[in-house]
């Protein structure tokens, strides 16, 4: 009767919520102390998600180490989860053409999500997670998973992963195999301790409804990933030969699209 | 401002042979200072940086100012170039030759953002062009080229007792005016390399950290500005911290832009 309890108690903690069919999902990055945060939004709808691409720009005018920096949106890409292809545009707009067509494997992310890790070689880099007491932060309950850095263990150096289970995020996952430790529910937030460095790696929904125009948009962007007239690259030949804003080869689009950046 | 700290600068050639000379003054923000730190020459032309607060002003052998840069902790607050450019290029034999003066200010803030103005001064017009950098008629010193090598960090990140930087290392080469420095001009500039230095500080060392980095700088792109005036070195790169659960790669770029008055010499 006992065991039947628990296993009642368990299902419970672990029941999944009703998965958001579309919405922007919020993905953070940064070091505790350190003011930047890198972070980028997320739109998806069904198995199709619209990355919004940044980069760190440093400005290294003067001084010895510049310590400041801007973080700016360079492209956005298409992802159909379903075939893996990928096309970036410059603009969020349906009347936006694409520049670049690539083929992402499940070993690689686009933005930050989508890598199935266990396919990542990083078997005997850390043990494998287990689940550890949970903790409450701002009255939302968190299950908890710790994991121990296995390369060098002098620092004594972990990850522990905060565990949501009152909403199913669906297609996003930082890293599978945490969620697995608890079926329907997902890993949010990942903290990497190497005392006294902490780095933060979390995501969120920021929303669960996408806005007419962001509806028209990837209806537009469906139909343009089939008609799409450009090479399949591989994912590496993607960022290295496309022409991005960053390329300064030729400035103008970038001159075009982040005009802020040539005022500094 | 107090008095300024007085300094005779002389640019040697290979040989030996005094090429140009400049007169340096340092108005130091403390009245008291008689003397610079050491190496605030080198902190100053390689780093733009001071550890003593105040202005620095370069002024040609013809007593014209050059440029002026202002330091508060150790950082550019603002930088003041006076610049000369020819009002009529090749003015016919018989007739003066003049130059227009534009003061160009640039206000360095705080966040890491820079502003710049540029004012119109006056227009000189002078008998003799070899004579157009001043008061006084001096001998004419003739424009020489001249390749220097830069390096300047790019990008920095500091956490706890930990810090990130990717150095860049240029070849700058160009033109230089002996007589009014403001006016010379890049012609070349060539990335020779960048590289990511980390400190020694926790979990940040080798392949078996934690916070092991992987630094991969896959675009190397150089501009000149359209007047030859400033020259821009930018690095496009990721950081990647492959051994942290999960992984994290960051496309991140850093530029350093470079004053042709300033780093020819």
């Amino acid at each position: 009767m006992c065991k039947y309890f628990f296993l009642f108690l368990l299902l419970c903690s672990c029941r999944s919520a009703k998965i958001p069919k579309s919405g922007v999902v919020v993905w953070e990055s940064f070091f505790e102390g350190y003011k930047l945060k890198e972070f980028s939004q997320n739109f998806f709808s069904d198995s199709s998600v619209i990355i919004e691409g940044k980069q760190l720009f440093f400005f290294g005018s003067f001084g010895e180490r510049p310590d400041t920096a801007v973080y700016e949106t360079i492209k956005y890409s298409y992802f159909d989860l379903r075939t893996r292809r990928c096309q970036d545009y410059y603009e969020l707009s349906d009347t936006a053409k694409p520049y670049c067509n690539y083929y992402v494997a499940d070993t690689m992310t686009v933005g930050h999500f989508f890598c199935n890790d266990y396919k990542l070689a990083k078997r005997g880099i850390w043990s494998d997670p287990v689940l550890i007491s949970d903790t409450t932060i701002e009255g939302k309950n968190y299950k908890r998973a710790r994991s121990f850095f296995l390369l060098d263990t002098t620092n004594g150096d972990y990850a522990d992963y905060y565990i949501d289970c009152s909403l199913n995020t669906g297609i996003f996952y930082l890293l599978n195999s945490v969620d697995d430790l608890c079926k329907g529910c997902t890993a949010v937030r990942a903290d990497n301790i190497s005392k006294p460095i902490i780095h933060t790696t979390r995501f969120w929904f920021d929303r669960t409804k996408l806005s007419k125009k962001e509806k028209l948009i990837f209806k537009q962007w469906e139909i343009n990933a089939k008609n799409v007239n450009l090479p399949l690259l591989k994912y590496m030949d993607g960022i290295t030969t496309c022409p991005h804003l960053t390329d300064g080869k030729d400035s103008s689009r970038l001159k075009k699209y982040m005009p802020e950046l040539f005022k500094k | 401002m107090n008095n300024p700290l007085r300094f005779l600068l002389l640019v040697e050639d290979t040989s030996g042979r005094i090429r140009r000379g400049d007169v340096l003054l340092f108005y130091p923000a403390d009245e008291n200072l008689t003397k610079l730190p050491d190496s605030s020459f080198t902190n100053f032309f390689i780093f733009e940086s001071m550890k003593t607060d105040g202005t620095f002003s370069l002024i040609s052998l013809s007593d014209v100012t050059q440029y002026e840069m202002d330091f508060t902790n150790g950082s550019p607050g603002e930088f003041r170039l006076w610049q000369g450019r020819a009002s009529i290029y090749a003015p016919p034999p018989d007739q003066p030759f003049c130059k227009d003066w534009f003061l160009i200010t640039t206000v360095y803030y705080s966040d890491g953002s820079i502003q710049q103005f540029e004012d119109f001064l006056y227009t000189q017009c002078y008998d003799d062009p070899s004579s157009s950098g001043g008061g006084t008629t001096t001998p004419t010193q003739t424009p020489y080229t001249k390749t220097v090598h830069e390096s300047a960090i790019v990008y920095h990140k500091y956490t706890y007792n930990a810090y990130w930087d990717v150095y860049l290392a240029t070849a700058l080469a160009g033109t230089v005016f002996p007589d009014n420095t403001s006016n010379n001009q890049f012609t070349d500039n060539v990335q020779e390399g960048s590289a990511l230095i980390h400190s020694p500080g926790a979990g940040n060392a080798g392949p078996g950290q934690n916070f092991y980095t992987v630094y991969n700088a896959y675009q190397f792109i150089n501009t000149i500005s359209n007047d030859h005036n400033t020259a821009q070195a930018r690095v496009n790169f990721t950081y990647a911290y492959p051994n942290q659960s999960p992984p994290v790669t960051t496309p991140a770029s850093g530029y350093k832009v470079y004053y042709a008055s300033v780093v020819l010499h």
